[in-house]
């Protein structure tokens, strides 16, 4: 398996820690995002509303919910796009009302139906990203991350000619360029064909096995949680309904034969 | 803002729309010299005819002309279509992230709102400069070569300043252009607004204030302003706003042009306090604003 080479001091002690080398590393918070009464209302209408969530160092965290749950507003605000109306936002510890920018440092996002710059090559494209991230000479990374998602071959081609499944990986490539500490990931397979949401799945298990990268992400696709998350959350009408570990869930609802069995009883109880 | 800078010059070198309205403004200012020197060949045929039939005995009206004569026509074309070329550049660059849905990309990084617009600003500023640097040695060659000699140098310096005193006029109409793009919901109106905005300042103010003679607006000479009465005092008013025709006013004067009339510096401060203005606007927009989404 290939790996990546560029190591932060952080996502050195996450492997460690991951590995057994070391039972918790000092410089590190057990929890990587934290909300606390996180609330988000436009005009009359409230998106979000005491929102409380952890999310553990090196957990692949799945938010489910219907259209409308308050998912993507709950990513915008945990990624600094949107200022909270009351609550606060922690990511590796830094409030986001104090240092949005410290967070933006620390993060990558994967927004639903990102499109990039058409006329511009992958690289090109890469590049742009890696710059405002402040990668000084990002061309070595780049192909370096091109490298690990497989992709090295279509370096110099311009996005237009991308495949929706091919411009995803260009979207996760720009999103992991700055190695960051935790990954945002809306609707990360939504309109991808099969193989192509097998291609993803496989590649944020293995960024989430290979660096320890805590990865939030959106989704309704219930086959993909139980796949690939190790907890996950319920948003009803813009309120956390659940939260737990995918392994207590099934423990908890053991008369359910599926995640989705499960989901529908927490969706539907009052 | 180096790398915004980076990406939006990049962007303008591969965009149709700019791009098209670039080769026409390029071509348009070459042949605008050409336009001159057909001008003053007709004319000048006319009087060598009338005074060999004995019918007049005036000078040629050319005869006193500097070379510069042949670049007046570049003032219209720079009001016209340099001004439009700009307000395209500023849309395309505001609508370019929010269609590429690219926008969240940038501001989820450690990027200030400001580093944004600036760096967006500053690379339609690059981008505007090298064209009006290429238009220029291109009028400053195919002058040359109409005169048949290299020109003083106090003339290719007038016609270097004439072109730089272009590109706070362009800068501000690309500006407005931004400003729509940022703040409109749809792609229609960001291009519609800045295209009306610019219709009223070229062509509705100098009319309130010179007394309604729409043609003459389309002339490199700008009309004298009315003086006197209710027209010449809106005009005192609004005269400055009329940019375009302050541009024509400093033009004419940095091109040597017998025919300008008009207060040099009024037209200097007008075309500079409008770029001025106009960024001082734009540093205004919100950060939520700059996400704002496109509905078409």
């Amino acid at each position: 398996m290939k790996s990546l080479y560029v190591f932060t001091e952080k996502s050195i002690c996450r492997l460690s820690v991951l590995s057994g080398t070391r039972p918790y590393c000092d410089t590190m918070n057990e929890f990587a995002i934290v909300t606390k009464d996180l609330t988000k209302s436009y005009k009359d209408v409230v998106a979000l509303e005491n929102l409380n969530l952890s999310v553990r160092q090196g957990e692949i965290f799945g938010l489910l919910g219907h259209n409308g749950a308050g998912k993507t507003t709950t990513v915008n605000l945990l990624t600094t796009l949107l200022v909270p109306t009351s609550g606060t936002v922690e990511i590796e510890g830094v409030d986001s009302s104090k240092s949005a920018k410290d967070i933006r440092k620390l993060i990558g996002y994967l927004p639903e139906n990102v499109q990039l710059y058409n006329n511009m090559t992958t690289m090109e494209n890469l590049r742009f990203f890696a710059n405002l991230s402040g990668l000084k000479k990002p061309e070595a990374r780049i192909k370096e991350v091109l490298d690990y998602l497989n992709f090295n071959s279509h370096y110099n081609k311009r996005i237009g000619t991308f495949s929706k499944g091919m411009r995803q990986r260009v979207g996760i490539a720009q999103a992991i360029l700055h190695n960051p500490s935790v990954l945002f990931l809306d609707e990360p397979t939504s309109g991808l064909d099969p193989e192509g949401v097998r291609q993803l799945r496989d590649v944020i298990i293995r960024l989430n096995a290979d660096l320890g990268v805590t990865i939030f992400m959106n989704t309704h696709l219930l086959s993909e949680v139980t796949k690939t998350c190790s907890s996950i959350g319920i948003l009803k009408g813009g309120k956390l309904a659940y939260q737990n570990s995918m392994n207590s869930t099934l423990a908890e609802f053991p008369d359910q034969d599926s995640l989705e069995d499960i989901y529908l009883s927490i969706e539907t109880a009052d | 803002m180096k790398a915004i800078i980076r990406q939006e010059l990049l962007a303008l070198s591969r965009e149709r729309l700019p791009l098209m309205l670039f080769t026409v403004f390029v071509s348009m200012i070459s042949v605008s010299s050409l336009i001159g020197f057909l001008t003053k060949t007709t004319v000048s045929d006319v009087w060598i005819r009338t005074r060999e039939a004995g019918l007049t005995s005036a000078p040629n009206p050319f005869a006193s002309l500097s070379p510069l004569y042949y670049a007046r026509n570049s003032i219209i074309y720079i009001i016209l279509v340099g001004t439009l070329m700009a307000i395209i550049a500023g849309v395309s660059s505001a609508l370019r992230d929010r269609k590429a849905a690219t926008i969240d990309l940038i501001l989820s990084r450690p990027t200030s709102r400001s580093a944004y617009i600036y760096g967006k600003l500053i690379g339609i500023t690059i981008w505007l400069s090298l064209s009006l640097f290429l238009v220029g040695v291109i009028a400053a060659v195919v002058i040359s070569i109409i005169f048949g000699a290299a020109l003083p140098a106090s003339d290719y310096a007038r016609l270097a300043v004439f072109f730089l005193l272009a590109l706070p006029l362009l800068s501000g109409f690309a500006v407005i252009g931004m400003f729509a793009g940022l703040l409109s919901k749809r792609e229609t109106s960001a291009l519609l607004l800045p295209i009306s905005f610019w219709a009223f300042v070229t062509f509705v103010i100098p009319q309130i204030g010179t007394a309604a003679r729409p043609v003459a607006l389309l002339n490199p000479v700008p009309l004298p302003p009315t003086s006197g009465g209710p027209f010449g005092a809106l005009n005192f008013f609004i005269g400055p706003f009329a940019v375009s025709e302050q541009f024509k006013v400093a033009s004419g004067k940095i091109l040597n042009d017998p025919d300008i009339s008009g207060d040099f510096s009024k037209a200097i401060i007008s075309i500079l306090g409008f770029a001025v203005l106009t960024s001082f606007l734009i540093s205004m927009v919100k950060r939520t604003s700059i996400r704002g989404v496109l509905s078409e």
